[in-house]
């Protein structure tokens, strides 16, 4: 809630304060505050070209006379150094434009190979947790989705009912970029020290998962009988409302070593976290930027220099110029993105900025050292009582020999009702993954295999809600709504799980395991199963909304 | 791309370095993984590089007219605008543009626009 106020006082007030600067133009810009008239503005293609603009600006107050082919080439969108700035700004409205045509094109981007992006990484996870009666993942990873994901699981580890899981995740920072279409493309600027930005939406992701082999319901009332002759009416009744059924929630929260961009061991860290993918992305993107630079290069408008430099000596706050650029930029862009070939390259250029820029990102996580990650999930189990779950996840990546995770969990009951034999706790739980992918090279299909092992300790057997209107065994006596009765038994719960997820290119996965356990939760006895389950990692379509990750 | 615009302008057929911001021991810009040449009708040649350089030599001197280098710059977090300069000169003569031009930081190509004279 604190968010959304900020969030929206943001959007009150940036307005407001432009309106006054423009309404009052006061003395020239100090050095300092040299880019206030234009990293605040309203107008994306302002902000992004603030850089240039101020610096024109400064150059005009300073000097009456002459010319800035500096800061003027990066501002004429025929000119190459304009070329990166107008795609990330064009990117957002070219989105719905290019949705049909990029989708059409996926099929040639799966032919560059780059579609294996990704693939590789170890660290994340996209099903359910191990709580729920449909999941893959016995351990928590601690990397997360990078823009959405969803994964489908079926099979349960813990739980006694096997069930099926469809879970979505999303990163914070990644979903509040795409929204917002606020710099969603940033890569080596975006901001990563402090601010609300860097404490709270880069580590934060969420994931939502639905058990779909429960129905949701409601109940309405009735408004009389449909047939004659009925001799009971019913006033009320329950009505299926879809499939599926919310059971678990998580937010989770990574907490990465702070690091000094500027020190020796950073850098370091950083050229030994450069690898082949990353390259070949950043040509790829380069490539596919380049593109773009012949297309503008050819059909841009030309700026007007000496118009606009006019224009920035004629007002020494920046005002002036910032709308005549703008109006330049919207005249241009609105008459290249009714071009299909401009949308095309536009399109291609997005998505493999977007490719490469969630590469960079899993490398800065490399340079960057070890992850803690908490995970905080609320169960609602089928007729169990609600839980609450904190999760400390730890990774150690040991480069091509594979990485491991350890998961240490505490879980707590929702409420207790009058007069309950059980307390708070619900249990606690140690476990631990290895993982590693089975070829070096990027390919096709990925294989990973991961080893698991975890352990649970229950202080009391679990607890079962029963549902109103449940008669005793053998007679027709109802039990009082809110009854709960212990099943099965406390103490430890072992199990082990052998997995192989085939990773295949765009982002799809597919796990299958066979899990051994010595009970289950609700059940005596080991028992033996097995989960399967596919997802896929939005992130390969983050550009059709202008971001992704 | 007129020659008041180029960010280096050099005689015909001289040999020199294109450097990026080449005094960065601090590893304050990006890192150079491709350069290309590229010549309006005339097919791409691959640039000898380093870090932070590209050597633009025979076959490849510098040609008559417009030419662009396209770089795949590799930014690290917090890298700073890469300027463009003239190296080593090999043959000929090569001036870069006062004042100098640069790469900003995050662009993805970054080129180098020559003109040969």
């Amino acid at each position: 809630m604190a968010l959304l106020q900020k969030f929206t006082l943001l959007l009150v007030a940036v307005p407001a304060i432009m309106f006054a600067q423009a309404a009052n133009p006061g003395p020239a810009p100090s050095a300092v505050d040299r880019k206030a008239f234009c990293e605040q503005d309203p107008r994306p293609e302002v902000r992004a070209f603030c850089d240039p603009l101020s610096r024109l600006q400064e150059f005009a107050n300073a000097t009456p006379t002459g010319g800035d082919s500096r800061d003027l080439n990066q501002l004429d969108l025929s000119n190459p150094s304009a070329n990166s700035k107008f795609i990330r700004v064009a990117a957002g409205r070219a989105a719905v434009e290019t949705l049909v045509s990029r989708i059409q094109n996926s099929s040639s981007a799966a032919a560059s190979g780059i579609q294996q992006a990704g693939q590789a990484r170890l660290d994340r996870q996209l099903s359910a947790p191990a709580s729920t009666s449909g999941s893959t993942a016995l351990v928590s990873k601690a990397g997360s989705s990078e823009l959405l994901s969803f994964a489908l699981d079926a099979g349960a580890l813990t739980r006694s009912v096997n069930g099926t899981t469809a879970t979505l995740s999303t990163t914070a920072d990644q979903l509040f970029r795409t929204i917002t279409n606020y710099e969603p493309l940033c890569i080596a600027t975006c901001d990563y020290h402090g601010g609300l930005e860097t404490r709270l939406l880069v580590p934060l992701s969420m994931a939502a998962s639905f058990d779909l082999t429960q129905r949701s319901s409601s109940t309405v009332m009735t408004t009389g009988p449909a047939t004659v002759g009925s001799t009971t009416q019913a006033n009320a009744a329950s009505i299926p409302t879809g499939m599926g059924k919310l059971s678990v929630l998580t937010a989770r929260y990574e907490i990465r070593n702070q690091f000094d961009a500027r020190s020796a061991a950073f850098q370091k860290n950083w050229q030994n976290a450069i690898g082949t993918e990353l390259i070949n992305l950043l040509i790829s993107a380069s490539a596919s930027g380049d593109a773009v630079r012949q297309i503008l290069q050819n059909k841009a408008p030309q700026l007007d220099r000496d118009a606009l430099l006019a224009v920035a000596r004629s007002d020494r706050t920046g005002s002036q110029l910032a709308d005549a650029f703008s109006s330049y930029f919207n005249s241009a862009s609105d008459q290249l993105l009714k071009d299909a070939d401009v949308l095309s390259a536009i399109s291609q250029a997005v998505r493999d900025l977007g490719l490469y820029k969630n590469a960079w990102l899993e490398a800065l996580r490399k340079a960057a050292g070890d992850l803690f990650t908490f995970e905080y999930t609320y169960n609602k189990p089928a007729r169990q009582p609600d839980t609450h779950d904190f999760k400390a996840i730890y990774a150690h990546d040991f480069g091509t020999m594979g990485m491991l995770t350890f998961n240490g969990t505490f879980s707590i009951y929702d409420s207790l009702p009058p007069n309950a034999k059980y307390g708070r706790i619900h249990y606690g739980q140690v476990s631990a993954e290895y993982d590693r992918n089975l070829r070096q090279e990027s390919s096709g299909f990925q294989p990973q295999l991961s080893l698991a092992g975890y352990y649970q300790y229950q202080p009391s057997a679990s607890v079962l809600n029963i549902p109103a209107g449940t008669v005793v065994p053998g007679t027709n006596i109802p039990l009082p709504n809110g009854v709960q009765e212990f099943v099965g038994t406390a103490g430890s719960l072992w199990v082990t799980q052998a997995k192989v997820t085939i990773k295949g290119a765009g982002g799809i996965s597919i796990p299958v395991a066979v899990s051994w356990s010595n009970k289950t939760d609700l059940l005596q006895g080991s028992k033996v199963g097995a989960q399967v389950g596919i997802s896929y990692d939005f992130s390969q379509l983050g550009g059709l909304l202008g971001g992704s990750r | 791309m007129p020659k008041n615009t180029a960010d280096i302008v050099g005689s015909i057929g001289s040999q020199f370095k294109v450097t990026i911001s080449p005094e960065d021991p601090a590893g304050t810009t990006g890192l150079i993984k491709k350069a290309t040449l590229k010549k309006t009708g005339q097919p791409d040649k691959e640039l000898s590089f380093s870090d932070h350089d590209v050597t633009l030599a025979a076959p490849d001197s510098l040609a008559a007219g417009d030419s662009l280098i396209v770089v795949s710059i590799l930014w690290g977090p917090e890298d700073q605008d890469a300027i463009i300069d003239v190296g080593r000169v090999i043959s000929g003569s090569a001036d870069p543009a006062d004042p100098k031009h640069f790469i900003e930081v995050d662009d993805v190509p970054g080129f180098i626009q020559l003109f040969g004279e």
